[in-house]
């Protein structure tokens, strides 16, 4: 009897550590896709955030409604299309859900980084992992490249696009940090606050359609397009 | 209410002759009066003065190939305050451009009341060579009265596709009571807010290049004339074939002059010409 529950024991260890391992290598996988030290070139993008600081006086203070605000609109959107292209499979389908995320990016400096963006993350994942979906041609936006990247992986369609969502607002907050007086501690507090704000957003795109997105921030679109006309700049975008 | 309008454009020799295919009110079109260009000029008129909550407006228009129509409105939209169980009132745009066609699409601005709730959805079909100018003016609501703001919810989605492909999706929200207007990153202050597309279905992107630096040195002189009284203005290179160009001001007393100048800016590059606004009755 105390062999036989030995046995028992030990293969339901075996099971648990395989499953543990699995679920532990997608986290990682997840986390290091996450970080913007990714070799991507995301560093050097603002997305209209430096044209809105210089022009239009977005402040430390306004921070916080801001990311709110953006997490509804733009980050909506690409928490959608992130999760839209968790499965995609064929290159038709791949091409015309950028091509439908191209088309609700009007300004060029904004729509340009995302591909670009896009384009190198892909082809980073492609280097890592070997599977013929990541080698689908065309344009790749980077909220498209990350769902699909995700499905790959095995990782959870949600907890794809929550951790797009997380990178970007990284990347927004560290801008921030480069433009404004706002300090390490202010910065981690901010992306910290925000995170509820990031599941909600994910909540919410589940099963969303496309024409329930909306934007409520045309002059973070405009000072996109107002950036190429910035005298001096620290980004490309 | 639901209303439908369906209008056809075709080409007869030089000119653009208009049918009106169905018309239920409130909508009531005259008829296509001939421009000196040729083009065929229609008002959209509206008997009840405005939309109500719960109205349904629906407006088709075909363009045939190498029609050229001009469609303006009779004087400004205006969305009223709904009874609170009224459904958001809708009104529907959606244009057909055959080959070689042009529309300009040119309505007075809408200006929604205190309450109101509206989804504006506008949509452009084009073939090959067709050539749109279009734009869309939203005002505050009624800023002589001091009623800035206090409309529920406006939506406007203006969707462009050329030979089935998307081009823009634009998708603006504005909901004063969950996104505070005057964010930075929302209006900013701003009051009216104008977009102005221009777009040839087919153009090289050297011409759109060529046009995007146009409405932009259009645009930046806009906003650096010294009493310019508070504007902001950009204009982008949309994926292919045209651009938009966004504008927001403090004051509606230069809108007529800024519209124009876009307008016939971008008419030159796209038609060869420019011409005088249409005027509102004959």
């Amino acid at each position: 009897m105390a062999a036989a529950w030995r046995n028992r024991h030990s293969i339901d260890l075996m099971t648990h550590s395989a499953f543990c391992d699995a679920n532990h290598l997608a986290q990682l996988q997840l986390l290091h896709l996450a970080d913007s030290a990714l070799p991507i070139g995301a560093m050097a993008h603002s997305f209209g955030l430096e044209s809105l600081i210089a022009e239009q006086g977005l402040e430390v203070a306004d921070l916080e409604a801001f990311f709110r605000d953006w997490l509804a609109g733009a980050g909506m959107v690409d928490a959608v299309f992130c999760m839209r292209a968790w499965d995609a499979n064929n290159a038709e389908a791949w091409s015309a859900l950028n091509a439908e995320l191209t088309a609700r990016k009007p300004a060029r400096e904004s729509r340009n980084a995302s591909l670009a963006l896009g384009r190198r993350f892909l082809r980073l994942a492609a280097s890592l992992i070997p599977d013929p979906r990541l080698t689908l041609a065309g344009p790749a936006h980077t909220a498209t490249a990350f769902g699909l990247v995700s499905g790959v992986l095995g990782i959870d369609r949600a907890a794809g696009a929550a951790a797009c969502l997380h990178q970007s607002l990284y990347g927004a907050i560290s801008v921030c940090q480069r433009l404004l007086p706002l300090g390490q501690s202010a910065a981690a507090a901010l992306l910290w606050n925000l995170k509820p704000r990031i599941l909600e957003a994910v909540g919410d795109a589940a099963g969303r359609e496309l024409d329930e997105l909306w934007n409520p921030q045309p002059l973070l679109e405009m000072a996109s397009m107002r950036h190429p006309r910035l005298s001096t700049r620290l980004f490309i975008s | 209410m639901d209303a439908g309008l369906q209008l056809e454009f075709s080409r007869n020799g030089p000119r653009t002759e208009c049918r009106l295919l169905q018309q239920f009110p409130p909508w009531k079109v005259v008829r296509g009066f001939e421009r000196q260009g040729g083009e065929s000029l229609v008002h959209l008129g509206n008997v009840s003065g405005g939309i109500f909550g719960g109205d349904r407006l629906q407006l088709r228009a075909r363009l045939e190939t190498g029609a050229h129509a001009m469609v303006t409105t009779s004087g400004a939209t205006r969305v009223y305050r709904p009874r609170t169980s009224a459904p958001e009132a809708v009104l529907e745009s959606e244009f057909f451009l055959g080959r070689e066609a042009v529309l300009e699409y040119l309505p007075d601005p809408l200006i929604p009341f205190g309450g109101a709730r509206l989804l504006q959805r506008t949509s452009c079909l084009l073939e090959c060579g067709a050539s749109l100018l279009a734009w869309d003016v939203v005002a505050p609501g009624r800023a002589a009265s001091g009623e800035l703001f206090r409309y529920r919810q406006i939506k406007l989605a203006t969707e462009i596709r050329v030979c089935g492909k998307p081009i823009l999706q634009d998708r603006l929200l504005f909901e004063p009571d969950r996104f505070r207007p005057a964010a930075p990153a929302a209006l900013g202050g701003y009051l009216y807010m104008v977009t102005f597309i221009a777009l040839r279905a087919g153009a090289s992107d050297a011409e759109v290049r060529l046009l995007e630096q146009e409405m932009a040195a259009v645009t930046e002189h806009m906003q650096t004339e010294e009493d310019n009284n508070g504007e902001v203005w950009a204009a982008t290179e949309l994926p292919a074939h045209g651009v938009l160009v966004r504008g927001l001001l403090r004051s509606p007393l230069r809108l007529p002059h800024r519209l124009q100048w876009l307008w016939n800016t971008a008419r030159r590059q796209i038609c060869g010409r420019t011409a005088a606004l249409p005027r509102k009755t004959y």
